[in-house]
Parts: C-alpha cells; structure tokens; sequence
C-alpha cells in the first residue's frame, strides 16, 4: 500500500519541484549551521602564525589588582580559560609584572572579556589585528543570519508540506471514500511527505558535503570540520516540526468530503 | 431482509444561523438484486441521500440500516470498514488517481482488506479487467483512457471488495450516448448478479434500466 501511494506521489511533477526546493533548503540550512565555523576559520588563516598565542592571552589591565592563587584558581576553573600565569616584564628601573589570562582560542577572547567585566576585572588583549577586531563585528550579524536562515527554512518547509497536502487533497479524500480509516491516511500522508523530504535531504546533504569539504576550503584556503551532532539536531528539528504542524491537521478536510 | 433502511429520515443544514432543510422524512428500503434510480431537480437533495447512504453524511434526525445494523452512532472507523466492505462509489468525474494505472486503481481498495494477499490481489484485478473490458490498458495512466474506459476502471475498483451495495453518482454524467448505454449495462448486470445498485441521475436513460424509480422533491420522496 505505502509504495504505491508513495510513487503516486512521485509522480506528480509538481513534487519534484517541492524536492529541488528541499535540495536547496537543506544546503542553506546546513551551509548556516556552519556558517560560524566557516567564518571563524577563514578569519583564523588571516592571523600571522607568530601572533596566534597573542592573539589568545589576555593582559589584566588595573595594575592596582593583585590576584591571589585562590583568585587565580578560580579564574582558571571559567570555560575557554587555559591558565592564568603572572608574566614579569624586566624595565629600566623596575619589574613590572603582568597578569595574563590565556584563552583556549581567540575568538573566546571577548566572551572572557565580558564576564571578567562583569566581575570587576578589566582587560586588554596581548594582540588585536584588524582581522580580530572585523571577526567581532561580523560575529554579532553572523548569529543572526544563522537564526534567520534556520527559521525561514522551517517556514519554507512548512508551506511545502502544506501546499503538497493541498494538492493531495482529493486522492485522500478518495481513500476516505475507499474505507481507508483517517488514521491510515493520517500515515499515508505523513510517509508521503517524508518519502519527497528524505530524498531531498539526502541530495541536499551530499552537495553540502561537496561544498563544505572541497569547494569552499579551496577557495578559502582553510580546513573545516563539520559540527555533526548540532546539524543532525537542527535538521532533524526543521523537518519534524514542520511535520507535526502540517499532518496534524491533515485529515481535517476529510470529514466535509461529501459527493 | 433490506440491504439498506432509511427511517424518519432528516437531513438539515445550518447556514448562516438558517435551517436549511435538505431530506423530509425520507421513508425507503433498498434490496439486493435491484436496480434503484433516484430522480430529481437540481437541488432536491438527491446527492445528499447518497451521501448518507454511503456514510459519508448522516441524517440529523432517524434512522440508517445497512444489513440491518444501525449506523448513526458508528465511530469513524467502523463507517470506514463498513465502506470498505459493503459499500463500491461510481462517481460522475470517475476520481481516479491520475498517477495510477488501470491495474493500480482498481488495486488501490484491496490494499486494506485484510482478506487479500498479494496474489489474490492480482487474481481479482486481472479478473476485473476482463469484466470491464480493459485487458489493453491495463498499463495505461487515466489521462491516456477515453471517458467510457475510465468510468470503467471505477466501477471495476468499486467492485474490488466485492461490495453488495454500489452508490452511482451521475455516472454517465461525462458519457457520450454509446458509452452511457455501455456503462448502464454494466451496473444493471451487477444489479441481476445480486447487488443492490442505486443511481442518482438526470438522465431519462436511467430509467430503462432501473427496477424501481424514486422522484425527489425538495428533499421528499414521492
């Protein structure tokens, strides 16, 4: 039963322009997944190699603070922050001694600078390009657009779903005619929509793949790994939750279907 | 016994706040190896009395018997098995799926009688085919079928679950006048062979074929 209804819904040209529109969904919304990731790599290539440990150490900036080892344990115990260390800096006539804080990776730095704010503890950082200070400006919009593409590809797949309903709408309503029970077109509908989804997410998928790992390295220069556990989340998430939305009133025509 | 009892039947409907009555204390019985015509203007309520015939619609008021078990109070489910065993549609625009063949559509109701395997499946579709005349299409899509073959194919895939009942809803409405004979033939043929056929139409060729004939009137049975 499932795979003819299945087919019947393969057939209808009209899906496998819904399919070449999950194609595309899939791609962006995986492509915004790891947009940060892109982003930060690519910034990440364009700090001199000499400058990376600068680039991640931050200097207590309030000579008046002298931290304790207790203090310093505890700063140590606050995520992305690697080890606090005093550092003596030899002058003329004196020593002048530095407290730094080093960070597991530069692009935590302003996150430490915050929360050591908060805390009453100012800081500088050891080393600041332009690359650094363009990577904070563009990580503020960056977010956004990753929220933004995540949520209009959900709406994108929930009008899909809808619109494939609506065009299914007279076949269910034969089934209903049929004897078929509104449960089992309930099941119908959903393998349906799932069956022109999982074909074009895998397709989606497998071009992202091809774009992440070997297009965008290329071009960029610059190596990426994928965060596959959030990508698996998020994809799982845009689908189902479109899913429910759509199925669950699916058969709500049905019940008005006379000849 | 009767195959299909309608008691003190009403049928209203609310729009707009205003009662509209559609069925007036319809009174009639249906028995097997009979051919029925339901006559009637537009708007006299003849599709409705199929509809709740056919459980897709229920009175407001009185009583449906279908092999003298009452209807009314069914759940959803029970209706859904009671169509798909006892009850075959003919439509006027013959509803097949356009993205099924012949054999497909035909198949399409024994998908979820549990007395069918796979291969009784294909013995009762081939035996089909050939009982509507329609070995050489048998691959061929709906678009591809003349008005006749299609309507063929429906009354063959109302017939999938061996029904007892067929409900024909202006079957020959699309009909040219050799295939409308063709497809009368076929339903008062299935009325002889033990069926209980009820046609709602306009067309005075019905009556020809028709073992009883009901005029509705404004929702009255005459």
């Amino acid at each position: 039963m499932i795979n003819l209804q299945i087919k019947s819904i393969l057939k209808n040209k009209i899906n496998l322009l819904y399919i070449i529109l999950f194609i595309i969904v899939f791609i962006i919304i995986n492509l915004a997944i790891n947009l940060p990731e892109i982003i930060y790599k690519y910034y990440d290539s364009k700090i001199p190699e000499e400058y990376k440990e600068q680039a991640r150490t931050l200097y207590i900036a309030d000579g008046n603070i002298e931290l304790t080892n207790e203090d310093m344990e505890n700063l140590k115990k606050i995520e992305h922050i690697q080890d606090v260390k005093i550092k003596t800096l030899g002058m003329q006539d004196y020593e002048l001694k530095l407290t730094n804080i080093v960070v597991d990776d530069w692009k935590n730095c302003s996150k430490i600078q915050n929360i050591l704010d908060n805390q009453g503890i100012l800081t500088g950082r050891e080393y600041e390009d332009d690359w650094i200070k363009g990577y904070e400006k563009i990580n503020i919009f960056m977010n956004l657009v990753v929220y933004m593409s995540i949520i209009i590809g959900t709406f994108t797949i929930l009008i899909s779903y809808i619109n494939i309903l609506k065009n299914e709408k007279e076949n269910h309503k034969l089934l209903y005619i049929l004897g078929y029970s509104k449960s089992k077109i309930r099941y119908i509908v959903c393998t349906q929509i799932l069956a022109i989804t999982i074909i074009g997410f895998f397709i989606g998928i497998i071009i992202f793949d091809i774009i992440f790992q070997y297009v965008i390295p290329n071009i960029l220069n610059i190596e990426l790994e994928q965060d596959m556990y959030k990508s698996i989340i998020i994809n799982i998430l845009v689908t189902i939750i479109p899913l429910f939305i759509a199925t669950g009133k699916s058969t709500s025509h049905i019940k008005d279907f006379k000849m | 016994m009767s195959k299909i009892e309608i008691i003190n039947g009403y049928k209203e409907y609310l729009k707009k706040k205003e009662k509209i009555s559609v069925l007036d204390n319809i009174n009639v019985k249906f028995e097997k190896e009979k051919l029925y015509a339901i006559m009637g203007e537009s708007g006299s309520g003849k599709t409705t009395l199929l509809n709740i015939i056919g459980t897709l619609d229920t009175l407001t008021q009185g009583k449906l018997l279908i092999n003298d078990k009452e209807i009314i109070n069914l759940k959803d489910e029970e209706k859904a098995k009671i169509r798909m065993k006892e009850i075959g549609f003919v439509f006027q625009n013959f509803y097949l799926n356009p993205n099924m063949t012949v054999e497909e559509n035909i198949m399409q109701p024994m998908y979820i009688n549990p007395e069918y395997n796979r291969i009784s499946m294909e013995e009762k579709t081939e035996e089909l085919i050939k009982m509507v005349g329609l070995e050489s299409r048998r691959t061929h899509y709906p678009k591809e079928l003349s008005g006749g073959e299609e309507q063929r194919v429906a009354i063959a895939r109302a017939l999938a679950n061996n029904p007892e009942i067929i409900l024909a809803d202006e079957p020959t409405g699309n009909l040219d006048k050799n295939n409308e004979i063709k497809i009368l033939e076929i339903l008062k043929d299935l009325s002889q062979k033990g069926r209980c056929v009820i046609i709602v139409s306009h067309s005075n060729k019905v009556i020809e074929y028709a073992d009883k004939v009901l005029n509705l009137k404004e929702g009255k049975l005459e």
